[in-house]
């Protein structure tokens, strides 16, 4: 199951959790705790929203559009595993 | 299964626990010893406390700083000994509070261990279940806060449970005592053997049950009492760090040599592994867990069949920009014009004050024009974006806007462009500075330059901010649509561009990420405030710092050498320089200097307008066209990046090259765009 995520991460078949979810018919809280150990074992990342160097610049408030999406990639561990 | 016996549990400084003099173990009773093992904040505590009440003993666990809990309670001439594990996730080797509750539960071997679960969230806690069933202790699953489920409308069949699992499965409600009367009978059938107890454990998948038989084989002679040989090759297999350890320190070297090459080969074998665990909690929760078909979960589905569509999703995307711009035009408007008179007036007494004063003509002038009529023009719109950031923050709070950044992705993948290069584009609409940085996170170098190259094209929100206000001077009550369609402008020439250059630069590249979509609710007006005041403030820095230095800028070279007369000013001769290019989009000098100035800080055109013009609201509509007035906006959304910008372009793409042409694409693409829409506007 785990490494269909990844699979399905690899080739751009689904975008969201919730479609993740519905392909493996798994509900979504479970959803979310797999993702949550996948990344603990370092084959997915949270992307950081923000740069390195937007410190101290007054619109860096404005950079992130909701800081409650959460946005989850293949690192080259996940890719491999996935592959 | 009769495993009903006396212990001493202070043995070995295991348990540690004084025992109170009034202990039922003094009372020559039979002891049960019952571990509780759950998640942290599952009301596993609860549950300890009203069992144990007084008889509590509290230390920290044998070598640890971690709390250890024990304590007594009395149940049909059984004393039993309940010992409160620390709160753990899984049984890996994670954490010590991990660590500590499996080697409790396999040193220890207590006659039952209890799994508590929150019944609101079953799935999060039933991994904790799948790896204790593999342990030898039996377990009783309790369903706590069976209250705060049904008020989410989760209804558990706990004996469609029971019979999936195997093993005994009690309701409770801890914080109102219920339920634990029928725990503590299901802990006594599995002691006296009156319950079939028969769990049906997580399986792995066939594929590594050879391998898994192979390292069971390996260490089975050399895996020391009281470590299940089963478990200890599952857990080399997940790649349990601890276990590795102790097992490389037992075995001899060939075959650690063994062990090492299986697991090399099997790295990924921990995706199966516990992805056959999830199967497992998938099957438990599609037989006993029946979720609500309304409510808050129903409606952010039904919402977002909607708004995540491709089709209906993009169409209200454009409905609510054009809701955000209606309503910034028709509510922010007037409030600016009352400033705009409010700053006239104050400039009028400054500048007769200064005179007074008899100070000289040049310092009135540069307070007049320059200050006042840079920084404070400026600073009149701020209910403009006042009211453009408290829409933005009332849909980033209610939900919505990550939905909007979805719809952007799908739209974009539509259009042949690098999935992952949404992440640092979605940036661009705040700063561009952190759009073309952000695009590190690419490893593709040419996807990244190619993002680097395409940022600017997001509207900022400075960039924004400057065409909603020339917008509402020159369009007046049509400005809504013309800055809708003016962002639409951007993000098709962006995804135009973007095609192009992928053609020629990239091979498409799948999108490797999924979005986790928030919950829509009623938002928060507090944080909306926060956000808005927040936005204001970074807007006011930056008009007290870039913006001023730029007025003062274009006013000394508007207003020297020849002393206040602008038409024979520095500035007149480069704007006349520069001209014939600004006829051929009906724009005469001040204006295309205006536009040059956004060059150092977007905002800079207002700020300049308000130099050369003075009340260019008021101004600009009669030394422009209509068709001109078009093209002086899509000019300025189309037009190169900021310096700042620019500057990170060069650092991350590390090429003087890559940076002129991306900034030379824009200033054809701004001049093309400028001159066919004057042009074409002209013969209609």
């Amino acid at each position: 199951m785990l490494k269909r995520i990844l699979s399905m991460m690899a080739t751009g078949e689904v975008q969201t959790q919730v479609e993740l979810a519905t392909e493996l018919d798994v509900p979504e809280p479970l959803l979310s705790q797999m993702v949550a150990q996948l990344a603990s074992q370092g084959y997915l990342t949270q992307a950081v929203m923000g740069a390195d160097g937007c410190d101290g610049c007054a619109l860096h408030m404005q950079c992130n559009p909701d800081r409650r999406l959460r946005i989850w990639t293949l690192t080259e561990k996940g890719q491999r595993a996935a592959s | 299964m009769h495993m009903h016996h006396r212990r001493q549990h202070d043995t070995e400084g295991r348990l540690v626990h004084a025992l109170h003099a009034s202990d039922p173990e003094d009372q020559g009773l039979d002891t049960v010893v019952v571990a509780l093992a759950g998640q942290p904040n599952v009301g596993k505590s609860t549950i300890f406390n009203v069992l144990t009440g007084l008889t509590q003993h509290v230390g920290n666990w044998p070598g640890k700083t971690v709390e250890q809990k024990t304590g007594h309670h009395l149940h049909q001439d059984h004393d039993l000994l309940f010992v409160d594990l620390p709160g753990t996730y899984s049984l890996s080797a994670n954490s010590v509070e991990e660590r500590i509750a499996r080697d409790y539960i396999i040193k220890e071997s207590p006659d039952v261990v209890v799994a508590v679960v929150d019944t609101a969230i079953p799935e999060r806690s039933l991994y904790l279940l799948a790896e204790l069933l593999l342990l030898p202790a039996p377990v009783v699953l309790v369903m706590n806060m069976m209250d705060v489920a049904e008020q989410e409308g989760i209804l558990i069949e706990t004996k469609v449970l029971q019979a999936a699992l195997g093993i005994p499965v009690v309701p409770m409600v801890a914080t109102r005592n219920e339920g634990v009367e029928r725990m503590l009978d299901a802990i006594m059938s599995i002691v006296d053997g009156t319950f079939a107890y028969e769990p049906r454990r997580p399986t792995i998948l066939a594929t590594h049950q050879e391998v898994l038989a192979g390292l069971t084989a390996l260490v089975t002679d050399y895996v020391p009492e009281p470590y299940p040989v089963p478990w200890v090759a599952l857990k080399l297999l997940e790649g349990d760090e601890e276990i590795h350890g102790v097992v490389e320190e037992l075995v001899p070297e060939n075959v650690r040599q063994e062990i090492r090459a299986i697991l090399y080969k099997h790295e990924d074998a921990v995706l199966d592994v516990a992805g056959a665990r999830y199967a497992w909690i998938g099957r438990m929760v599609r037989a006993a867990v029946v979720r609500p078909k309304v409510g808050q979960v129903g409606l952010t589905s039904r919402l977002d069949a909607v708004l995540t569509h491709p089709f209906w999703g993009t169409l209200a995307l454009l409905a609510v920009l054009a809701g955000v711009f209606f309503l910034t035009y028709t509510v922010a408007g007037p409030v600016q014009g009352w400033l705009v008179d409010l700053l006239a007036q104050f400039a009028g007494g400054a500048v007769g004050r200064l005179s007074a004063l008899g100070s000289p003509a040049w310092l009135s002038d540069l307070v007049a024009d320059g200050l006042i009529g840079g920084v404070g023009t400026v600073v009149t719109f701020m209910p403009i974006l006042a009211i453009f950031f408290a829409t933005l923050g009332f849909l980033e709070d209610t939900g919505y806007l990550a939905r909007a950044a979805y719809v952007t992705d799908r739209f974009m993948h539509m259009m042949g462009l690098h999935g992952k290069s949404f992440l640092p584009l979605l940036l661009g609409f705040g700063c561009n500075v952190p759009a073309v940085l952000g695009a590190r996170i690419i490893e593709s170098p040419r996807a990244r330059l190619l993002t680097i190259l395409l940022a600017p094209l997001v509207p900022c929100a400075a960039q924004l901010a400057v065409v909603t206000i020339l917008a509402a001077a020159l369009f007046g009550s049509a400005a809504g649509v013309v800055v809708w369609s003016l962002v639409a402008l951007n993000l098709v020439a962006l995804a135009a561009l973007g095609v192009v250059l992928n053609r020629f630069v990239l091979k498409g590249e799948p999108a490797v990420f999924i979005m986790e979509l928030p919950l829509y609710h009623l938002p928060n007006l507090r944080s909306i405030g926060l956000y808005v005041w927040q936005n204001i403030l970074a807007f006011l820095q930056k008009a007290g710092s870039v913006i001023l230095v730029a007025s003062l800028v274009v006013w000394f070279l508007s207003y020297f050498p020849a002393a206040g007369d602008i038409s024979q000013s520095y500035l007149a001769r480069l704007g006349r320089a520069i001209e014939p290019l600004g006829q051929l989009m009906g724009l005469p000098w001040p204006v295309l200097v205006a536009l040059l100035t956004s060059f150092v800080a977007k905002e800079n055109t207002i700020a300049t307008f308000g130099v050369l013009y003075g009340d260019f609201v008021a101004v600009l509509p009669t030394v422009l066209s209509g068709p001109g007035a078009l093209a002086l906006l899509v000019f300025q959304m189309l037009f190169v990046p900021c310096l700042a910008t620019v500057a990170v372009m060069k650092q991350e793409s590390g090429s003087w090259k890559w940076t002129a042409i991306g900034v030379g694409l824009l200033l054809v693409l701004s001049l093309v765009a400028g001159i066919a829409v004057y042009q074409i506007g002209s013969l209609l």
